[in-house]
């Protein structure tokens, strides 16, 4: 460029002052957030979560529900199969505390039948001179803890005679051991369940969102379809499909299957919906841009970015799957005899005649009624702490 | 490197020819919607469906002994492109909020973009990650390196971002609006780290920009498109001090400079862009030109004005 050439515009007025470092915020403020970043994203979660009262009343009442899961055996006065003959329906004894002669040591009365309506009804009362102590850490029935640890130490019972603080059954058992047992099926069902539709729904969910188009529209339409079943007569039909001969633990697993092949639809849905948001998002594109290929942005960005969406939509359908168990093995198509869920329980109590003279055999809906609310707290509870964009 | 690429039913972009060289600052100037941007991620290969390459070539030679791929006839798709992607080609955007992944710390995210493209562990790649953290001026390397991008700045996340595409040692770095989302204060010092990484490691930049100053302080050589198309280009003094194309010239009349008499008023570039759909069949620039003449209904091409400067204009052709 020759100097006669005036310069109209001098690139250097044009480029721009330098100024001092002022990046960024105080020193405090980055103290805090390291102080943030130090604690991790699932520590966080967990603060939020914990503000929530119904969050934590709910994991109380699973944490409660689990336990019996997993020391069902220990909490459990009697196996589940132990009957006593002599107290067919018999009602649940009263607890009692203090008098008897037994000091502060809670007991409770045995139980004599009679009959009433010319001999048609049994009844019971309870025979004010046989009182029975109840023990606790008390030698009971040998068991095997998880089908590994002989033992026989129960949390209570009696040595005196039967304790059956919710009544007995038609065959004389103990309901509330065997609503302890069923806890075993019914609530891990649910979690078996989730994690199978998970696994379907999560793949073809992300799958669907991701890639869009033709493959979009047919898993679309599939979920669709899926859902238009009546959900009732579809279980029924493949309930009925499983092998009668089939062992207890494979309807079991026949039973999970068969509720997380009908369940996944909802979920791979919203899973697709937050995958769409996802995928447009510029750090999807700096990935593209850096060379990721497909499946590395499906299992580092779009999936880890799901992954509190996932837990929440997993929390909130577990009840589904506890309630499909329950309706399935209400209709007798779930699980089947000797093995036993709160669903098992419950069929007992379809008559009408059952419900009005022995009222307390609907009491194992109690359990499901209070496991359905706790996931449903705790699934709310974690939607609100667990988004990662809330702060 | 070399292109000239025609993209679409609406001629997004129509007849670039632009080309970087090794250690060659580039800067793409251009108002909103020019193309600029579809021009740098059709480089890459990832213009957004329905976009595709409709003809042309975007030739590039990576490291010296390497051969020169025409990157418009590879599969976007494909390993080739992917294995060019970030390693030899990487991109900086102008969104830095959004261009980290919020759920990964920053190192995570820089030693993740490593992991592509080198075998090495994970813990290398981390090691590599705060280096480049130190690299890019940001205090602290290692707690940044661990912290989640909502816990940066905007200017420390740019650095970051500047940081992960310099990590794999890029011979091209497209540079797309770096500064715009940055407060003014910080902007400064983004461009100069850019300019520092260019000079040092020698590579090509190519910077795509609206804003003349920045170009001004980073650039050798200036291209300026007007609806999809290089009107003109050259270096960076030539295209300042004197102007060819009627484009540029209204475009540096409408900045304002420091020193000039408050009297004298900016004046905008008259007109409107005009719809895309409805580009004019001629020089695009023709209707909204003050020195529009008969032979402007025919469009002009590129022609050497002066040594190294060239411009599509009938005025000069």
């Amino acid at each position: 460029m020759s100097a006669a050439q005036a310069p109209r515009l001098d690139p250097a007025t044009l480029s721009r002052a330098r100024v001092a470092q002022t990046d960024g915020p105080s020193d405090e403020e980055r103290l805090l957030a390291a102080e943030e970043a130090r604690i991790g994203q699932w520590r966080q979660v967990w603060r939020r979560f914990r503000r929530s009262r119904l969050g934590m009343t709910g994991l109380a009442i699973l944490v409660v529900l689990y336990g019996a899961v997993v020391f069902a055996e220990f909490l459990a006065p009697y196996h589940y199969t132990t009957s006593f003959t002599e107290y067919v329906h018999a009602p649940p004894q009263r607890l009692h505390l203090g008098g008897a002669g037994l000091g502060l040591r809670p007991y409770v009365y045995d139980l004599t039948r009679g009959y009433a309506a010319q001999g048609l009804l049994r009844v019971y009362s309870p025979d004010t001179a046989k009182p029975i102590a109840i023990h606790f850490l008390v030698p009971g029935e040998p068991y095997r803890l998880w089908g590994l640890i002989p033992a026989r130490r129960h949390l209570f019972g009696s040595p005196d005679g039967p304790v059956a603080l919710l009544g007995f059954d038609r065959m004389g058992r103990d309901l509330l051991s065997r609503t302890i047992y069923g806890a075993r099926i019914s609530m891990t069902i649910g979690l078996v369940g989730v994690v199978l539709s998970i696994v379907l729904g999560a793949v073809l969910g992300t799958v669907s969102g991701y890639y869009g188009g033709t493959i979009d529209h047919l898993i679309q339409r599939f979920i669709e379809l899926l859902a238009s079943f009546p959900s009732i007569p579809l279980w029924m039909a493949l309930a009925a499909a499983l092998p009668p001969e089939w062992s207890s633990v494979k309807v079991y697993f026949g039973i999970t299957v068969i509720l997380s092949v009908l369940g996944w639809g909802g979920l791979a849905r919203q899973l697709r919906g937050i995958v769409l948001a996802y995928r447009e998002q510029d750090f999807v594109m700096a990935a593209r841009c850096a060379g990721a290929s497909d499946w590395h942005i499906i299992s580092r960005h779009l999936v880890p970015g799901c992954t509190s969406h996932i837990l929440v939509i997993a929390t909130l359908s577990v009840p589904g799957m506890i309630l499909g168990e329950t309706a399935l093995s209400f209709l007798g198509l779930g699980i089947r005899a000797p093995m036993t869920s709160w669903g098992v329980l419950l069929e007992e109590a379809q008559h009408i005649r059952v419900l009005t003279q022995y009222p307390w055999l609907v009491l194992p809906a109690v359990p499901v009624l209070l496991a359905v609310l706790g996931f449903n707290f705790v699934g709310d509870a974690l939607r609100d702490a667990a988004d990662p964009h809330g702060r | 490197m070399f292109f000239h690429i025609e993209a679409g039913t609406v001629r997004a972009v129509d007849g670039v020819t632009l080309s970087v060289q090794r250690g060659q600052a580039v800067g793409l100037v251009g108002e909103s919607g020019c193309g600029k941007t579809i021009t740098g991620m059709s480089v890459l290969g990832l213009l957004q469906p329905p976009g595709r390459i409709e003809g042309g070539r975007i030739l590039f030679r990576g490291r010296t002994d390497s051969q020169t791929v025409d990157l418009a006839g590879l599969d976007p798709r494909g390993d080739q492109i992917r294995a060019i992607r970030g390693a030899e080609i990487a991109i900086v955007f102008q969104e830095p909020m959004t261009s980290l992944n919020p759920v990964y710390t920053v190192g995570d995210q820089i030693a993740e973009a490593v992991l592509v493209h080198r075998r090495v562990t994970r813990r290398d790649a981390r090691d590599q990650a705060v280096e480049m953290l130190q690299r890019v001026g940001l205090p602290q390397p290692h707690r940044i390196a661990g912290e989640y991008p909502h816990q940066l700045s905007g200017g420390m996340r740019q650095r970051a971002m500047i940081a992960m595409a310099l990590s794999c040692d890029p011979c091209l770095l497209i540079a797309d609006e770096p500064t715009t989302a940055l407060d003014v204060t910080v902007q400064a010092q983004i461009l100069d780290l850019i300019a520092r990484a260019q000079a040092e490691r020698h590579m090509a930049l190519l910077l795509i920009t609206h804003d003349l100053g920045v170009v001004a302080h980073m650039a050798a050589a200036i291209a300026v498109m007007y609806l999809g198309t290089v009107v003109e280009c050259g270096p960076r003094n030539a295209i300042f001090s004197s102007p060819l194309h009627p484009y540029t010239q209204a475009l540096l009349r409408s900045v304002p400079v420091l020193g000039r008499r408050a009297k004298e008023r900016l004046s905008p570039v008259r007109g409107t862009v005009p719809d895309p759909l409805a580009v004019p069949a001629g020089c695009p620039f023709a209707p909204r030109c003050p020195e529009q003449m008969e032979v402007c209904c025919v469009r002009p091409s590129l022609q050497e004005a002066e040594p190294g400067h060239q411009v599509a204009c009938w005025l000069h052709g």
